[in-house]
């Protein structure tokens, strides 16, 4: 019981590390909190839920076409509405952000209306005996897998090419980065692509999990405790907050009482931020101006 | 290129420029240098032009009608104490600062509109006051990030061996954290990353600034030899003393004008010069009672 709490506890906290590193990815560079991201991840389930439900295109291409979308919705809500704010205050910038994600919300349920949807499902979610005595489902080990393949692709990527290089340098000192030539608005505009992609990753992964409506959105605001828990501003810490944030939420659904496991995150990020605001990997990078 | 002699920092050494007096030059003409488009430019327009700027923060003016030029081959120091509108102007030339009104030429092209990014691809690198490295990093890919505006691999390499050989220290410890290097390590990083740009100007903002008085000297030295290499530099500096040795020509700033400009020689002639920077001259001892006293003794 508490075995098979923890691992699809991994499963759901990797869909959470996944949001978060979306959140962190675009805040370590802008410094804008987008609270649009699990809005963000739910345009983009229900993007793939239409094309799974209409079902003239492989599942392989379902699945490519809505990380592209997701990439692409990223890119055009940085040009079209963030672009215009940088330069105006921080909190006008966070307030639209909310604002674009409100508006998501909205659009989807024109579109996709507000009945909970089941999402077809793409791998069996049915337990079979990985490890002998540990049910597993393939859904679940693909969530687990794919996370890890995106984390370990995109550490890959900061560290050794020189777009990574870039956004890392945007990331500690955005003046600096101007004065080496970088194109930091384009930087902007990377860090938003990368996040919508991951988010739509994260979207087609807990779509199946949980039933789809447009206030998936609140679940993935979630992820926001799981990267305070990590230490905000840490990547590596938005995959363990994430992975932890999952785990403790599970186990609190099978042993506290009913309702708590909705809000534990934000029990956690209160916890949190009282105790030891810098989480486990956070570190206090200081800005030199 | 007009010759293939070695690769130095700025460029090809080419033997029969530098051998004047050897017996090969009585009997062989040196062929007139092919120059490339951006040297063209640079003879045209010359390097720099800064034309009356103003600028502002806030409400508050900084610089008022300021103009500067530098052309190739000048190292130009501005001077001025603290508050003089210096490191403004700099900033301003970057595109850091708007200029509220004036133009700023860089060979031959308007830049007082481009942002700090665009200015830097067009070549003029600036080593900012507080060098702003990344501390984060390692000393290799903060030199790597200063070759952002270059494309070409070889050349990222050329440049990087060549940074290396200005600065052996650095090379070192390039595999270290560059927050973990001492001032003026730190201070050679940042011109370091400037010239990974090979710019065609290099703009020094007070690289003197809270280093000890050897390394100050290492610092004016190395400063000497990039502009013998033929990169133009605008230095910005307190330290009058240093300046004035190795620039070709000097400006010097008070409270937001250009007070005096001039060759060296011409500026540390001058008689308020010396008394207010130099702390030359006949300076009359007042005591404090006689100035509550509103009297000079």
């Amino acid at each position: 019981m508490l075995m098979q709490q923890i691992v699809s506890g991994l499963a759901l906290g990797s869909v959470y590390a996944l949001v978060a590193l979306g959140f962190i990815i675009i805040y370590k560079a802008t410094e804008v909190l987008n609270f649009a991201q699990g809005d963000m991840m739910m345009f983009c389930a229900f993007i793939n839920y239409s094309l799974l439900i209409n079902g003239s295109i492989s599942v392989f291409s379902t699945i490519l076409i809505t990380l592209m979308f997701g990439a692409a919705l990223g890119f055009i809500l940085e040009r079209g509405i963030l672009r215009p704010m940088i330069g105006r205050p921080l909190f006008a910038t966070v307030l639209v952000t909310m604002g674009v994600g409100i508006c998501l919300r909205a659009i989807a349920g024109v579109i996709w209306g507000h009945q909970a949807k089941a999402v077809p499902e793409i791998l069996s979610i049915t337990p079979i005996q990985v490890l002998p005595g540990v049910p597993v489902s393939p859904f679940h080990l693909a969530i687990f897998f794919s996370t890890i393949a995106i984390v370990a692709f995109l550490s890959v990527f900061f560290q050794y090419t020189r777009a990574g290089t870039a956004m890392r340098a945007v990331s500690m000192h955005h003046l600096a980065s101007f004065l080496m030539g970088i194109r930091v608005r384009r930087i902007f505009s990377m860090t938003w692509v990368i996040s919508g992609f991951v988010g739509a990753l994260g979207g087609m992964l807990i779509a199946p999990l949980t039933f789809l409506n447009p206030d998936l959105g609140w679940i993935g605001l979630n992820a926001f405790p799981a990267a305070v828990l990590g230490g905000f501003g840490s990547i590596p810490g938005a995959i363990v907050g994430g992975l932890m944030m999952g785990v403790c939420e599970n186990i609190a659904g099978g042993y506290l009482p009913e309702g708590i496991k909705n809000v534990f995150a934000w029990i956690v990020l209160i916890l949190v931020l009282m105790i030891r605001p810098e989480g486990f990997f956070g570190t206090y990078e200081e800005k030199k101006v | 290129m007009p010759c293939d002699g070695n690769v130095t920092l700025f460029g090809r050494w080419c033997p029969e420029y530098s051998n004047r007096n050897s017996g090969a030059e009585l009997t062989m003409i040196p062929a007139a240098p092919v120059l490339s488009a951006d040297e063209n430019r640079e003879r045209e327009f010359g390097v720099l032009k800064v034309e009356s700027i103003e600028a502002y923060y806030g409400k508050l003016k900084v610089l008022i009608g300021v103009s500067l030029e530098l052309t190739s081959g000048q190292l130009v120091a501005v001077i001025g104490a603290n508050g003089a509108g210096k490191s403004t102007l700099l900033k301003t030339i970057m595109g850091i600062n708007q200029a509220a009104h004036g133009i700023i030429e860089f060979m031959g092209q308007r830049i007082e509109e481009k942002d700090p990014d665009q200015i830097t691809r067009l070549g003029i690198s600036m080593v900012p006051e507080g060098r702003w490295i990344f501390s984060a990093m390692t000393v290799q890919e903060n030199l790597n990030l200063g070759s952002v505006p270059l494309s070409d691999k070889r050349k990222i390499k050329e440049q990087l061996d060549l940074v290396y050989s200005v600065f052996p220290r650095l090379k070192d410890r390039s595999k270290q954290k560059a927050g973990l290097l001492s001032g003026g390590e730190q201070q050679m990083l940042a011109i370091g990353r400037g010239l990974m740009a090979k710019p065609k100007l290099l703009m020094l903002d007070e690289p003197s600034l809270g280093l000890s008085p050897l390394l100050i000297r290492e610092i004016f030295r190395i400063t000497k030899e990039i502009h013998g290499n033929g990169i133009p530099v605008l230095l910005i500096e307190q330290n009058m003393s240093m300046s004035m040795k190795i620039a070709t020509y000097v400006y010097v700033m008070e409270t937001g004008r250009m007070r005096l400009s001039g060759l060296p020689e011409k500026i540390l002639a001058d008689q308020d010069v010396r008394q207010f920077y130099l702390g030359e001259g006949k300076g009359r001892y007042v005591s404090r009672k006689d100035r509550w006293r509103g009297r000079m003794s």
